[in-house]
């Protein structure tokens, strides 16, 4: 006698929200977002720095594709911290919003009213958790970008003031990344 | 005998000696103007010299505000340009007043300093008035460090909102 594997629409929906699982939409978007901030110190270095586009290639694309994946990292992790904490904070108004919008129907049960709450906690949290991911992190490795570049590596060589900055910076914020909430 | 003194006398008349009489003076005037690679500010004063006597290639001196210097002078004559440097960081912005001399003035100028006695009664035969706007020396606060400070205060923004959301 083998037990059924199919879960609920509700067991589902709570699958999603604790799982550390992201959409291939998600994915991408911090993928792009992780390489676009990774490339924008190349510019730094050139103008600033004096450092030549062509012959430093080899190093910006090596430095830029560890980058990229390390804050790909932080931003799947961060995501997955803040969600937990954001649907805490959202659930209240969230709750209130749906019943408002499902008081007209008096023939929702209360198993679909619960359906339909921990849905849309889920979309906003996650959303609100991407959105705030991509900018906390963002903001800590550009201010680790600068401060590396101007100040602690600054009598280095151009070429390994861009490598020690680069990945100090995308290293720490990825291991910062992977503390748990307090 | 008599031939050398109407030689020296028509030498006089064509040169008008070296004693400019009602002396005008047109000038331009150029400074350094950015001083963030160099140390001392140089000013150049280019004139030209009109005598009502019509005298020409008179040797010049001039006093300025780093001490007395000879003006160069074109081969034509009426072309002059002093030029002098000065301190970088003392070197301050505004009118720079330069006063001409002859022959007879500078040795003048000279007597009246090796007894003591005040410059001023010494009469020049001309002023200059040369205008310095300032040097730039570069900014008053580097970029980078308006970039470590704008950058920390978005991090602190970020670090509070994230501390508001994990509470």
């Amino acid at each position: 006698m083998g037990k059924s594997t199919k879960f609920t629409k509700e067991e589902e929906l709570l699958l999603e929200d604790f799982s550390r699982n992201i959409s291939k939409k998600t994915s991408l978007m911090f993928y792009l977002n992780a390489f676009f901030v990774s490339a924008v110190p190349i510019w730094l270095y050139i103008r600033i720095h004096m450092m030549e586009l062509i012959s430093s290639s080899p190093l910006f694309v090596v430095v830029t594709g560890a980058s990229t994946y390390l804050l790909a990292f932080a931003y799947k992790n961060s995501k997955f911290v803040l969600k937990h904490k954001v649907a805490q904070k959202v659930e209240e108004s969230v709750t209130k919003a749906v019943l408002k919008q499902l008081g007209d129907k008096k023939k929702a049960g209360k198993s679909e009213k619960d359906e339909r709450v921990l849905w849309k906690k889920n979309e906003v949290a996650d959303s609100e958790a991407t959105t705030f991911a991509l900018f906390y992190n963002n903001a800590m490795f550009l201010m680790l970008v600068v401060v590396g570049s101007c100040l602690m590596f600054r009598s280095f060589s151009p070429f390994y003031n861009y490598f020690f900055s680069i990945m100090v910076a995308a290293g720490v914020t990825a291991l910062l990344s992977t503390s748990g909430s307090k | 005998m008599k031939v050398l003194a109407l030689f020296a006398l028509l030498l006089v008349g064509v040169h008008g000696g070296s004693v400019c009489e009602n002396a005008a003076v047109e000038a331009t005037g150029f400074t350094t103007l950015d001083a963030t690679i160099v140390s001392k500010v140089a000013y150049v004063s280019e004139f030209t010299l009109t005598c009502s006597n019509s005298a020409k290639d008179i040797s010049l001196y001039a006093e300025t505000s780093s001490g007395i210097a000879s003006v160069a002078r074109s081969l034509d004559g009426i072309k002059y340009q002093v030029s002098w440097l000065s301190d970088g960081a003392s070197a301050s912005s505004g009118e720079q007043d330069i006063k001409l001399f002859d022959e007879q003035g500078y040795s003048a100028l000279k007597k009246a300093q090796r007894s003591g006695e005040s410059t001023a009664s010494v009469q020049p035969i001309a002023r200059i008035s040369m205008y310095h706007p300032g040097t730039y020396r570069g900014p008053w606060v580097q970029s980078e460090t308006i970039a470590v400070l704008a950058s920390l205060a978005i991090f602190y923004y970020a670090f509070k909102q994230k501390s508001l959301i994990t509470e």
